[in-house]
């Protein structure tokens, strides 16, 4: 999976990245699942999400809000996730698993707009963000 | 900066972080704060605002944050009081302490008292109200919660479908993370006066509870941050996580009603929480809560903006992580507590001990604000990799206090060393006047998120 934790006084904090912004919004999607326990390996559920954001960042956190609500409200376990960046900072994307009622190895509570770090290099994005756990 | 700011610490105590301290002069940059941003001593990195932190508003010209009251909304304590004395309990108290895990849900997501949208919006509207008119509690239990047990308000068409949709499904649940029900033991009384009004006495059987809004304060929290960060309000933000708006303003409005429906929640949310406590303890001692003494002492809200008059002026205090105290005299207080101060209830750590406080006269220098708890010293990942290859259950057991843990990751990052020693921290602000111990608690038994 191309995320790591990053040792810092927070709650959570992840390190994703991809090799562009449809990428690192798709990984981080799975790290986020990965984290919880909510991974599936394959699954016909599947709901769109379509946020906008004031920024990439806040676009980023946004897309992760959905991907929580979608996992930890409605019981959505992850086997893939799609997302297309827009214009204006939009992303519309599908998330793709099956439904459980089993409960999750961890909870993350929310995605925080603290400390969060967009860096872009040569064919790689990479996203540094804080989670409330 | 438009202030300074103002940290209560001890040599005792150890260092103040760098990253809370940046977020208490973040704090000092909002528009309309009145006197200093201040931290208590059990402060540490929080999101927005520090953990701990203590802000006051012009209610004209100044501003409510999100960031300012937490995610938790209303997130607070509770403590009951009860006639047991801890050494006839202590044989029968792992059943006791099963009876009680299996009661009352812990952990991740719902599976709480399912609400219909009737109930929801009345439960957001009259907070604990609402449980003594379903026989939950009792009438006299509503003096114990600050403000009755309900903030006035609260509109429901502030609130999003999904803030309503987490809320109709998690009422009476402990939730994960940080919070728990203890059973303690009441091990040293310091000021006999404030204990003989609270109902305490050495080896008597107390029990906490610390849970809050549960998904609904987090969601409504997550709408106004986006709402909020959408408009600009002619100020710069240091930190967007810190995002306010005008009290004046709709935004601003419209979060104050919200923030108001989850603080009613929470009442709620408790307030069943010590009703299936009543429950338990009646099925397994055999005679009613009240032969019992099972009274609820007080219950604090530590994540919360309240409208109080200060002298003349009505401001808008932000305490995220920080108690309210009102000192001996103050007419707010019921008359049991007027002659002695508002009980503050100040859990440690799993291993270490509690205190009940009573505010002091000198609380008008911080708002009326005392500590909330002991405050971490370790973040959780450090506090996990701390955990690694030990048996925390066990030591505790050691330690003659039982642990039942919905998760043994949260176990491992509540481990006893993750938080700062909560002697220190009442100490510290006994030293400043705020507040003064009334008894040390031990921890017997605890159950964890």
């Amino acid at each position: 999976m191309p995320y790591r934790q990053l040792d810092h006084e927070a709650d959570l904090a992840l390190e994703v990245w991809g090799a562009n912004q449809a990428a690192l919004l798709t990984e981080a999607a799975l790290a986020l699942a990965d984290f919880m326990g909510a991974r599936t390996e394959s699954g016909s559920a599947s709901v769109d999400v379509a946020v906008a954001g004031l920024d990439l960042a806040d676009a980023l956190v946004r897309w992760l809000q959905e991907v929580l609500y979608w996992i930890t409200v409605r019981g959505l376990r992850l086997a893939a996730a799609e997302a297309e960046p827009g214009p204006d900072f939009a992303v519309r994307g599908r998330l793709i698993g099956q439904w459980s009622q089993a409960g999750l190895a961890r909870e993350i509570k929310a995605v925080t707009y603290h400390g969060l770090e967009l860096v872009e290099s040569p064919g790689r994005q990479t996203a540094r963000l804080v989670c409330d756990l | 900066m438009r202030t300074s700011g103002l940290v209560y610490v001890s040599p005792a105590l150890q260092t103040v972080s760098e990253n809370a301290l940046n977020q208490v002069m973040n704090v000092a940059c909002l528009p309309g704060i009145v006197g200093q941003a201040l931290a208590m001593p059990d402060v540490h990195w929080g999101y927005g605002f520090p953990i701990g932190g203590v802000a006051a508003f012009d209610c004209d010209e100044g501003v409510i944050s999100p960031g300012g009251v937490g995610y938790d909304i209303n997130c607070g304590v509770g403590c009951l009081r009860s006639d047991l004395a801890a050494a006839e309990l202590k044989p029968s108290l792992e059943n006791l302490l099963a009876a009680l895990f299996a009661a009352i849900p812990a952990g991740l997501g719902g599976s709480g008292l399912k609400l219909g949208s009737k109930d929801f919006a009345a439960v957001t509207r009259e907070g604990a109200a609402w449980l003594v008119k379903q026989g939950r509690l009792a009438d006299g239990d509503l003096n114990a919660f600050e403000d009755g047990g309900r903030l006035e308000g609260a509109d429901q068409a502030t609130l999003s479908e999904r803030a309503a949709e987490r809320g109709r499904s998690q009422l009476g649940t402990l939730g994960s993370g940080n919070h728990f029900i203890e059973i303690d033991a009441v091990e040293t009384i310091y000021d006999q006066a404030a204990a003989r009004a609270f109902g305490l006495e050495s080896g008597q059987v107390v029990i906490q509870v610390h849970t809050g809004s549960r998904g609904f304060g987090y969601q409504v929290c997550d709408d106004y941050l986006h709402r909020m960060l959408k408009r600009s309000f002619g100020f710069e933000l240091p930190d967007r996580q810190l995002v306010a708006a005008p009290l004046a303003s709709a935004e601003g409005r419209a979060y104050r009603a919200a923030m108001t429906a989850c603080a009613n929640y929470a009442f709620v949310n408790r307030g069943l929480i010590y009703a299936a406590i009543r429950e338990v303890f009646e099925a397994h001692c055999g005679c009613s809560w009240e032969q019992l003494g099972l009274r609820l002492i007080q219950d604090c809200c530590h994540n919360i903006a309240k409208f109080d008059k200060i002298g003349d002026r009505e401001l808008c205090i932000h305490r995220k992580g920080a108690t309210r105290a009102l000192p001996p005299g103050d007419q707010r207080l019921p008359a049991a507590y007027r002659t002695v101060g508002q009980p503050v209830l100040v859990p440690g750590d799993l291993g270490r001990c509690s205190y009940i406080l009573a505010a002091s006269s000198g609380a008008s220098a911080s708002f009326f604000s005392a500590c909330h708890g002991a405050g971490r010293s370790l973040s959780r990942h450090q506090a996990k990799a701390g955990a690694r290859g030990r048996n925390l259950r066990a030591e505790l057991a050691g330690q003659n206090i039982q642990v039942l843990c919905a998760s043994q990751a949260t176990l491992a990052e509540e481990l006893p060393e993750a938080y700062k020693d909560v002697s220190q921290v009442v100490m510290t602000i006994e030293g400043a006047g705020l507040a003064r111990r009334v008894a040390r608690l031990g921890p017997l038994g605890v159950i964890k998120g």
